[in-house]
Order: C-alpha cells, then structure tokens, then sequence
C-alpha cells in the first residue's frame, strides 16, 4: 500500500535554488503538467491551424468540442453575451481534460492529482469571477448582491455571512473535488494493479485484471465529468458574478 | 500521499503559469480560427435557409404566375377558336345567301332573255306567216292585193285568230 501512496506522490525531479523562500524544484507532476500543455496545445492547434468551411477529421473533433463548450457552458449557463468568456472556460476544460486523461497512461502523472495544481486554478477561478463581478458592479453593490432581494432586514446579515463563507469555500470545493477525484481513481487502479502481480495464481489473476480494465474506462468517463463539472461551477460563478441581483 | 495534498507554493506557480501559458497561446492561435468558422459557418447556414426559402417562395410565385399564364392563354385560345368559328359561320351564311341571291337573279335573267327571245321569234313568225298568206291568198283570189289591203286583212285574220283563241 505504501508503495501506491509512493508510486502517486510527486518526487523532485530536479533540485533548483529557492526563490524568495519558495521551493521551485520541478517535480514528476510539474513535468507532466507542461507536458500536458503542450498536449493540450497541440490537440486544439492541429484541429484549428486550417480551418475549413466543411470540417474534415481532427477538425471536426476540435470543433465539437469548443462548439459545446463554447454554447452548452458558456452562453447558456453565463449567458449569449458571454463570448469574451469562452477562452477561459475552454482552457480550464481543455487543460484539466487533458491532464487527467494523460494521467490514466501508465507510468505518467495527473497534473490534477496533487492539490497545488487544482488549488491553483481554482484560485484563478476564484479571484476571476470576483474581480469581474467588482468590476462590473462595484464594490459595495456586488457584496450588496450576496442578499437576495426580499429577504427581511433582520436576516440580511446571516445571510450575508453565509453567503460569504460560500464564496470563501468555492475555490476550497472546486480544488479538493478534482483532486480528490483523480486522486481516488489512480489509487483504485493501483491497487487492483498491485493485487493482481501478487497473485501467485494464474486462472484467478483475470478477475483483478478484468478490474483494472473496467476501472480504466470509468476512470476516462470520470476525467472527461471532472473537467466538465470545473468548467460548469467556473461559468456559474462567472454567471452569479456578472449577471443580475437574485 | 502528504504532498499530494498539501499545496505547495512552488507547484502552485507553476500551475498557475502553465494556465495562463496554455490561456496565452489558445486565445491567440486555436480559439479565433475556430470561433471565426463556427460563427462562418452559422452565418452560412443561416444565409443558405434563408436563400432556399426565398427561391422557393419565388419558385411558387413563379409557379402560380406560369399557371395563371396557361389559363388565360387557353381562355384566349378557346375565344379566338369560338370568334372563328362565329366568323366562319357568318361567312358561310353570306356566301349561301349570295349564291342562293346571285342564282335567283340569274335565273330571273334567263328568263327574261327567254322571254324576249321567245317574243322575237312569235313576231318573225308572225311576219312569216302573213308574207305566206298573202302569197297563197294572192294565188288563190287570183288578183293581187296591194300591200296596204294585204296588210290590213292579216292583220285582220289575226284578230280573228286572236280572238277566236
């Protein structure tokens, strides 16, 4: 079991100088996180670098893909002027898509199975919508917004500070949610994985492998959900933000 | 497993430039190709319904039109066959009426001329006869009139013949 909790872990893959007291030594996951950029990139580019009026091949599949996120998450959930949201949307969707479905081939790393990286977009998520949320309504008008309309005076301020503190969690639910997701997933594979080699029986070593093999394509259900699901809570933040009093 | 869990400064740097690296580069390169096309390609199809509804509203306006076209040709036709066919009935009614005018007329004309004829020849006839008769008569009295006794008896004769009819 140890040996999984290790196998997940990620390791220094080189040893950098600290700056301003951060350790910035690149890790297996931080190399498997550009990788997965560079991944991502390439995927979205090669379908888009010779666009054609009737889509053939990979185009079709990039198309698709951004035309649903482009009109199932961001213009029906933020709403059809929300265009200048897409590229935001769609990075979150693309890179977190991208990195868990390299983590499923063994040997590589989920970039989203530690919690500094979905902590971090998360965080981005977080400090995006509200920004844009102050922006377009002002300070005191946006926290103003946390109360909805018709609520008696008196139950305001609870509201208001559970309102807060819902906000406050957002960035926490949407970090811990997908790691722990992936985490789980490349745990249950590891461990099905590690208990069909100690299977000194061969006709019984099927059924863990038969396991693994099942959990696999679940597994690649669950990172396409996952991502799905960040993109979602992004729009409907972005949405809560920017769109009118409730 | 602690590490995976704990956020850790460093790897949340690089996170975060990953994402605004990736963020970076696909609103440059990828998104506005494909944004642009699918919004193209809406427009297109947009225009192409809208130009296939109004070929075909002007197809079937053109349709009723071309039929409406056909009706009144074959009223017109069917007018023109009626007025000929009245013309024609007129014509022929005319020209009976003429022939049937004309054939009176000359029958009228024969007669006429038959008449006179018939009359010239009565008058030589009776000439001829008188010229014999006073021959005979003269060769029978055995003296010989003069021509105004002659011509006074015959005419004489005649009414008596005349008259006796």
């Amino acid at each position: 079991m140890e040996h999984i909790f290790e196998e997940l872990a990620p390791h220094a893959v080189a040893h950098w100088p600290k700056v301003f007291g951060i350790d910035m030594s690149p890790t297996t996951h931080t190399v498997f996180l550009f990788i997965s950029l560079l991944v991502s990139f390439l995927l979205v580019w090669l379908g888009a670098r010779k666009m054609q009026l009737v889509p053939t091949g990979w185009q079709n599949v990039v198309e698709s893909l951004l035309d649903f996120i482009r009109t199932n998450i961001v213009f029906d959930i933020i709403g059809p002027d929300a265009a200048a949201w897409f590229p935001f949307i769609a990075t979150l969707f693309i890179f977190i898509l991208v990195s868990n479905l390299i983590g499923l081939i063994p040997g590589a790393k989920t970039a989203t199975s530690i919690t500094s990286t979905t902590a971090a977009w998360a965080l981005i998520v977080f400090l995006a919508y509200n920004f844009i949320g102050i922006k377009k309504k002002g300070l005191i008008k946006y926290f103003r917004s946390f109360v909805p309309h018709g609520v008696p005076l008196w139950l305001a301020p609870i509201m208001f500070v559970l309102e807060f503190i819902s906000h406050l969690l957002r960035p926490f639910s949407l970090a811990v949610r997908l790691f722990a997701n992936m985490t789980a997933g490349h745990l249950v594979i590891g461990i099905f994985t590690m208990f069909a080699m100690q299977i000194a029986l061969i006709p019984l070593k099927g059924v863990p492998i038969a396991a693994v093999v099942i959990i696999l394509m679940f597994e690649l259900f669950v990172s396409a959900i996952q991502a799905y699901i960040f993109a979602v809570l992004a729009a409907i933040y972005v949405s809560g933000a920017v769109g009118e009093e409730h | 497993m602690m590490e995976n869990l704990i956020p850790n400064w460093g790897q949340m740097i690089y996170a975060t430039i990953a994402f605004f690296i990736l963020f970076a580069i696909l609103s440059k390169f990828a998104f506005p190709p494909v944004v642009k096309m699918l919004e193209e390609r809406q427009a297109k199809i947009r225009e192409s319904i809208e130009k296939a509804e109004s070929t075909r509203m002007e197809a079937e306006r053109l349709l009723e039109e071309y039929k409406k076209q056909i009706a009144d040709a074959r009223a017109e036709a069917h007018g023109i066959v009626e007025q000929g066919r009245k013309v024609g009935e007129t014509m022929k009614d005319d020209i009976v009426t003429k022939a049937r005018d004309e054939a009176t007329a000359m029958i009228a004309k024969a007669r006429e001329e038959i008449d006179a004829e018939k009359r010239k020849a009565m008058d030589e006839l009776t000439g001829h006869v008188a010229d014999l008769t006073v021959s005979a008569a003269g060769r029978v009295v055995g003296k010989s009139l003069n021509e105004a006794d002659h011509k006074r008896l015959i005419e004489e004769y005649l009414q008596e013949i005349g008259s006796a009819k």
